[in-house]
């Protein structure tokens, strides 16, 4: 009987398993230092290959990071500071997705790749900036946030949120709003009045992908507004295409495949190339690469043997 | 301890233990009151200009019907130096529009925007306006000459109608449930129409300051506090509108609200015991 | 009699050598009484002896001067009494029931005559405890099997005056999760929850005592009742039983219409609720060593098929449990009992909220948990003694989706080639329907509950002490620690929500929204009490009784960052004088006070924990403007909710109390059957509410004119306001009788008026203050204004076979419910109160009559028996819950059970 009780009292779990685990390896709470703000030309693709290049200050020009996630209850992420121009800057985030097809797919999600999605690799950053000066974290410590204190004429102590980066990425903008799992976020602080003040951006972690429990990223501050920052030459503002092979593995490679996928979705996007299914195409050749396999049936309609000939870009990949 | 005292000892302890737990009066210590006291409107000022399309004006005298949502906030300070009003003071501009946030302490309103039965009365009832549905229509056809039509235009004339409607769109069967038609908030008070409020749960301190406005009608009998676009939401068949409620910041920009011809509290009322009934005038009728 | 300097030194003795003192409870009981001869003069020396199947061995003591004897700490059961001396004639008293916490009083007549003349009275059995203020009831063993409780102790307990409400019953007015349940004297009340923590056995129960007020301070400090239950302990006769029974409800005629959502009315095949209960169980008890060690082992299956209206996938109950117990006594001063008992249950298709559900898209949940103790019994005299108790407690409860399977047979769920048999998947994103829409993914939740708690505590009684009359002394210190772990999160972070459009066609994928969430949440809180007690009974003259003691308590509850929110010390006194006018135990005439707390559940740190979900809301891009997007206010295509926590605790709360009075009577008004006529008040205040510190309202609560703070967030702060109350008045008026001429009844009628601002605890009821007048003396949930209850057991009289009747009948006034309606704030508060709470409506009465009849079939060994049970004989079908919709319209939401049959064997040698 005992025995039996035992076993009973073995049957339960505490589920600890299901949370993603800190990796000594990576840091919870990074402190990336100083990013230039930068002016690439028109059209520029960030990848991690032209990336955490620093200048004679130690500031990088752009930068690609991995995150662990943190033990409990504390926030985890990565906090960088950049000098202000006098003018508009452009913060721009792309935390990991190898494929959010419910984001970024073009086709209705009534249709084929709509679902299911690759659903344990999305990571999630959430944008902050503000004046370093209203910071309360300590870098690489511990994350803040930007508040100061207003004391009315009675003593009284309200906590005012002094955030300028608000997130204007189309899908999600707002005010306290951030986008989901996998979508860059970007913001324009205006630093008119503030030039040579610095500035503190946080990249707060809402989620980790639960396939390597590492959240990987870029980063960017490009002067300007961020309306003409960046990505390929039809996309309006920035999106998913402006920074590219931010899924970084656990060792340090950039993921087989993921800048592929993510080209091959920024050209679908492309005008005049919506019609050429490009990313259908590209799925098909690369089925492990974009979640599960299509039905049946589907890759047959689909023009296969000429995609290497016309997008040699995209081929090549072992997905 | 000698033996004979231990079940003496046992009930002594247990007498003093049942004083000690029901003797006490529990004191929360809660930063919060409770803050009653009068609004008056000088009936002078509660005189209401009204003007159509066509570019007839006429005024509403005496008709308490005519005054508009009263907001009162409690305050750390009123500032004389930010408006040509005394206005609460204000933390730190953020957005110059909109000025500082007044970050009130408590607040309440002498009535407030009723369901809007049709889309016609969307931001223009008010609860503790009107004793009777006869008395809204009434209102609107004569004083304020511009009569509650349905979604198609046509005018209400009865009063039963009016109520009907009311009911259907609220589910409510009853004048109690709805709250448009009911005990009033103003009285006349000789020259002046008085209201009683109460400031439930309000943060205190002695020292804090009672302040308010109200929101009076523009010259379309528009208030410039009502969201068109807020409340409750009214869907069936082609009828499709908001019922309006006020902007939920009023007590915090109330700066931003106030219009020509609304009134505001000019005279400061400081609140040191909170025991005390205060009394608001809102003397200062605002022109641009 | 022992002097009170030699009982001081025993305390003593105990206090250093036991290494800690007991929440130990009641498991015993006591026959006392007094030897008279046939002029009514005391008779001292007499030998009394007792016996018992229930108790090793046989105890004898003689009277003393006044004739009295005294045998306490008996385990309950059915006693013979002989009293035994020279010159008088042997007396035998049989069928004398021994109950949990109460004294079995008699006065044993002894009528000189020849010696060796023996006289066996079998009339007349006590059915007043005179010395006792406690109310409630004690189910016997043989009670229990005898009325049509459905093979389950909670259903019986309804029986005492005072409780109300279903399987966690609210007792006294208060909330449901504020009783304590103890098993053979453990707690085993959830430390999260406070309801019962686990499933028992229905074959091991000896005893259920329901204790619903003026209780000892040894029952515990809890604001509502104590149900303790006492297992068997097996005897000197090998005892075997096996047993089946089989319950269906599909049968019986029901003829409520329901509803789709789109106004069409269901065929009746598909409102029908499934009912379908199969319980199996054996017993086995007896001796290990005749009179030293005995044993007992029960295994109960318990399989149920329930589906909600019109749901075709039954919710699939599956439990199993086991009890053990020994009992070893080496010698008369030392007894050991060891307990276990553990109940894995699954339970399948968990789903059960709207017919749309696949069955790979359903729930299950796995829970149970283990409750081991290790008790000593040291009697050190006959009226000394000494208990201790150590117990571990571990439940769980794990929700999860359904495990995938290569069984075909099984018919859901495949796994994928890579795939583990029975592996959860819990990587991909939960899709479920709503508005009717298929429930087509599956389960997005995952959710596992580990709760903990060790006890260790000891209680020393020292009884008939003598000063100014006798003292019966108890004094017992306990501590307890409890632990709350759970982990839960939603599959893949992330869920869809496919609503209701097309919702018929499972391949449609437009029309739904998505959440993402953080990731899954761990939180752990945890709770430590150190309490004690002392309390007397005094009797200053062999008519009157005083009882009177206290209770202390020290409880710290903390949040998931080890915070304390709860830091507390109770105490706990109550005094209690108990008159037996005629001095014949025939009557008495009963006052008491006392004072009992909530010392807080893990539960209440909870809501101010710093762990949280932050989400992220979605609307797809097919995502239509509805009419419930702008009710909701979500009109743009996104929300954000940070993990942010936004409930603070106002410093310096108290622990929320009852003080509590009670006036009675008990009278035997006809042999071995008492009428007592109760009155009973009970002020709660100060529990736990929230109220909201930022919103600035307006005049009428409706809309929200500014904030505090700047921002929209709600801050709620929890306080414990003198104004958070619960006023609760009972008049009682009950017949009992005690098991003899074969039949046995319990009834009482209660009339009750039940008030205040929440029933709950914590309750919101504060957010808004301008609600907060409605709130005031409003009717509360367990305002039962007439409530009956009785049950009534007959054995049929000159009967060969042997047929056992059994009935219960409840009836309760329906509960009051309030009218709710939209306000414009649109943030939080989505309702708001326009009258006092209760006073709109009542929902319909509930009446429910059982029966059961159990036939002894003759086989050539052992008893074989039939039993058939009817519940809700009369096929009632009133609404057991009922709101009023936004629209006005009157919503019953649940129904009354259907009429039930249930056919069953058992067998017994």
């Amino acid at each position: 009987m005992v025995l039996a009780l035992a076993l009973a009292a073995g049957c339960d779990r505490s589920g600890m398993e299901l949370l993603p685990q800190p990796n000594d390896a990576f840091p919870a709470v990074l402190e990336i230092g100083e990013l230039q703000v930068i002016s690439p030309e028109s059209g520029t693709l960030f990848t991690p290959d032209g990336c955490n290049e620093q200048d004679e200050n130690g500031a990088y020009n752009c930068y690609y990071g991995q995150l662990s996630p943190t033990d409990g209850v504390t926030l985890g992420g990565a906090t960088f500071s950049f000098t202000g121009t006098g003018g508009d800057v452009c913060v721009i985030v792309d935390p990991e997705a190898l494929f959010w097809n419910q984001f970024i797919s073009s086709s209705s999600s009534s249709q084929l790749w709509g679902y299911p999605d690759l659903d344990d690799d999305d990571g999630d950053l959430d944008l902050f900036g503000g004046l370093s000066s209203y910071y309360t974290g300590s870098p690489g410590v511990e994350l803040g946030d930007f508040s100061g204190f207003y004391t009315d004429s009675l003593g009284r102590q309200i906590e005012i949120d002094y955030v300028e980066c608000f997130n204007e990425s189309p899908y999600f903008e707002g005010e306290e709003a951030h986008a989901g799992r996998g979508a860059p976020e970007y913001c324009k602080i205006d630093t008119e009045g503030r030039e040579g003040i610095q500035y503190t951006i946080v990249l707060e972690t809402f989620s980790v992908p639960r396939d390597d429990g590492i959240l990987s990223f870029g980063t960017v501050v490009l002067d300007g507004a961020c309306g003409g920052a960046g990505g390929l030459s039809g996309s309006s503002g920035v999106s998913e295409c402006t920074m590219l092979g931010e899924t970084i593995d656990v060792d340090g490679s950039v993921r087989d495949c993921s800048v592929e996928r993510e080209y091959a979705f920024c050209l679908n996007g492309e005008d005049g190339n919506s019609d050429a299914r490009i990313l259908s195409r590209f799925c098909c050749l690369n089925p492990s690469a974009c979640g599960e396999d299509p039905p049946d049936g589907f890759c047959d309609e689909l023009e296969l043997d000429t995609f290497c000939t016309e997008y040699p870009d995209l081929c090549g990949c072992e997905g | 301890m000698s033996s004979e005292l231990l079940p003496r000892a046992a009930l002594a302890c247990v007498l003093a233990s049942a004083a000690l737990s029901v003797g006490c009066k529990y004191d929360e210590n809660l930063p919060n009151a409770d803050l009653k006291g009068t609004v008056r409107i000088p009936k002078e000022l509660a005189a209401v200009a009204l003007s159509d399309l066509e570019g007839n004006q006429w005024t509403i005298e005496d008709d308490a019907r005519a005054i508009g949502p009263v907001y009162i906030g409690v305050y750390a300070g009123i500032d004389d130096t930010l408006y040509s009003y005394p206005h609460p003071e204000w933390g730190p501009v953020l957005d110059e529009e909109q000025g500082g946030d007044a970050y009130p302490w408590g607040g309440t309103s002498a009535g407030r925007f009723a369901w809007g039965c049709y889309e016609a009365t969307v931001c223009k009832t008010l609860t503790g306006r009107y004793d009777s549905y006869q008395s809204v229509l009434d209102f609107f056809r004569d004083q304020v000459r511009s009569p509650i039509t349905d979604d198609l235009g046509n005018e209400i004339t009865s009063a039963e109608e009016y109520q009907e409607r009311c009911f259907m769109i609220e589910d409510v069967t009853s004048d109690d449930e709805l709250d448009l038609v009911g005990p009033l908030d103003f009285t006349d008070g000789g020259d002046y129409f008085e209201a009683e409020v109460e400031i439930l749960h309000s943060q205190f301190t002695p020292g804090v300051s009672v302040w308010g406005f109200a929101d009076m009608p523009s010259a379309a009998f528009g208030f410039s506090t009502c969201d068109v676009e807020g409340g409750g939401y009214h869907y069936y068949n082609s009828e499709d509108y908001y019922k309006g409620t006020n902007y939920r910041d009023v007590l915090n920009f109330p700066g931003k609200y106030i219009t020509a011809g609304d009134l505001v509290s000019f005279d400061p009322i400081v609140v040191d015991d909170p025991e005390q009934e205060f009394v608001l005038e809102l003397g200062y009728k605002y022109e641009d | 009699m022992h002097s009170l300097l030699s009982l001081a030194r025993m305390l003593l003795l105990v206090l250093l050598v036991l290494p800690g003192l007991a929440r130990a409870s009641v498991t015993a009981g006591t026959i006392k009484g007094t030897t008279v001869d046939e002029g009514g003069l005391p008779v001292p020396g007499v030998l009394v002896t007792i016996k018992s199947d229930n108790m090793m061995g046989a105890k004898q003591a003689d009277t003393d001067m006044e004739g009295r004897f005294n045998f306490p700490e008996l385990p309950p059961g059915i006693y013979e009494l002989t009293a035994e001396k020279a010159g008088f004639a042997k007396v035998v008293r049989p069928g004398l029931q021994v109950n949990i916490g109460r004294n079995t009083i008699l006065t044993v007549e002894m009528p000189l005559q020849e010696a060796g003349e023996e006289i066996v009275i079998e009339e007349s059995r006590p059915v007043i405890d005179t010395e006792s203020a406690q109310r409630g009831s004690v189910l016997t063993k043989e009670f229990l099997e005898r009325i049509p409780a459905g093979r389950s102790y909670q259903s019986a307990v309804q029986l005492a005056a005072g409780t109300t409400g279903g399987s966690n019953a609210n007792i006294g007015g208060a909330a449901y999760n504020e009783n304590t349940y103890l098993l053979d004297g453990v707690n085993i009340t959830d430390p999260v929850t406070g309801t019962f923590s686990l499933n028992f056995n229905f074959d091991a129960i000896e005893q259920v005592e329901i204790l619903t007020n003026a209780f000892d301070p040894e029952y515990g400090y809890n604001l509502g009742g104590a149900i303790n239950v006492v297992t068997e302990t097996g005897g000197n006769v090998l005892e075997f039983v096996v047993n089946a029974y089989y319950t269906n409800g599909n049968w019986a005629p029901k003829l409520d219409a329901r509803y789709a959502a789109d106004g069409t009315q269901l065929a009746p095949t598909d409102f029908d609720s499934r009912f379908e209960l199969f319980q199996a169980g054996v017993k086995i008890a007896g001796p290990i060593v005749r009179d030293r060690a005995w044993f007992i082992a029960t295994y109960q299956h318990d399989r149920s098929l329930i589906a909600n209206v019109g749901i075709d996938l039954p919710r699939d109950y599956d439990g199993h449990y086991v009890f053990g117990k020994i009992t070893f006594q080496p010698t008369a001063a030392h007894r050991f009992t060891l307990l276990a008992q553990a109940d894995p249950t699954t339970i399948s298709n968990t789903d059960q909220s709207d017919r749309f559900v696949y069955p790979e898209a359903q729930g299950q949940q796995t829970q149970g948990g283990v409750v081991a103790s290790a008790r000593w019994d040291w009697f050190i005299s006959p009226e000394i003694f000494a208990e201790t108790i150590a117990t571990v407690q571990k439940s769980y409860l794990e929700n999860a989706q359904v495990p995938c399977t290569h069984d075909e047979n099984l018919g859901y769920n495949p796994c994928e080639p890579t795939e583990y048999e029975y592996s959860v998947d819990y990587t991909t994103p939960g899709r479920f329907g709503s508005n009717n829409a298929f429930d087509s993914g599956n389960y997005p939740f995952f959710d596992f509950d580990d709760r903990w708690r060790y006890s260790l505590g000891t209680k020393f009684s020292m009884l008939q002490l003598s000063l100014l009359g006798t003292h019966d002394l108890k004094v017992g210190l306990s501590g307890d620690v409890t632990r709350w772990r759970r982990t839960f999160g939603y599959t893949g972070d992330v869920y869809y929500v496919d609503l209701n459009e097309l919702s018929y066609n499972p391949d449609t994928l437009q029309n739904y929204y998505w959440v993402e969430i953080t990731g899954p949440i761990s939180f752990l809180a945890r709770a430590e009490n150190i309490g004690a007690f002392v309390q007397d009974v005094y009797k200053p003259i062999d008519n009157l009784t005083f009882r009177f003691g206290t209770r202390y308590d020290r409880n710290i509850v903390r949040n998931d960052v080890g915070e304390p929110i709860i830091n507390v010390g109770l105490w706990g006194p109550r005094f209690s004088v108990i008159w037996d006018p005629w001095g014949n135990n025939k009557t008495k005439f009963v006052g008491s006070v006392g004072r009992f707390n909530d010392g807080g559940r893990l539960a209440v740190p909870y809501y101010l924990s710093q762990s949280g979900f932050g989400s992220k809301l979605f609307l797809g891009e097919y995502f239509r403007r509805s009419v419930s997007a702008h009710s909701n206010g979500l009109d743009n295509s996104y929300s954000y909710a940070p993990n942010e926590n936004l409930n603070t605790v106002l410093d310096g709360t108290i622990a929320p109390h009852s003080d509590e009075f009670s006036v009675g009577a008990e009278r035997e008004i006809i042999r071995d059957l008492a009428a007592n006529v109760y009155f009973t008040g009970k002020y709660t205040r100060n529990l736990y509410a929230f109220d909201e510190t930022n919103l600035v309202w307006d005049e009428d609560g409706y809309n929200v004119l500014g904030t505090s703070d700047g921002t929209a967030d709600v801050l709620q702060r929890m306080r414990t306001p003198s104004i958070a109350r619960r006023d609760y008045f009972r008049t009682d008026v009950g017949v009992q009788k005690v098991w003899s001429d074969r039949w046995q009844v319990q009834g009482t009628y209660s009339y009750t008026i039940s008030r205040g601002t929440m029933q709950t605890s914590p309750s919101g009821f504060l957010s808004v203050p301008q609600q907060v007048e409605y709130y005031v003396n409003g009717l509360l949930f367990t305002d039962v204004r007439h409530d009956v209850s009785a049950g009534f057991a007959w054995d049929l009289p000159n009967d060969p076979w042997t047929t056992q009747l059994g009935a219960l009948i409840f009836f309760e006034s329906g509960n009051p419910v309030s009218r709710y309606y939209a306000n414009g704030a649109e943030i939080g508060f989505g309702s708001i109160l326009r009258q006092t709470v209760g006073t709109y409506a009542r929902e319909e009465p509930y009446f429910e009559a059982r029966i059961k009849v159990e036939q002894e079939v003759p086989v050539r060994k052992g008893k074989l028996s039939a039993v058939a049970e009817l519940s809700n004989l009369i096929n009632a079908r009133q609404g057991d819950g009922a709101y009023v919709a936004s629209d006005n319209r009157w919503i019953i939401s649940g129904r009354q059970d259907p009429l039930e049959l249930t056919l069953g064997g058992r067998y017994e040698f």
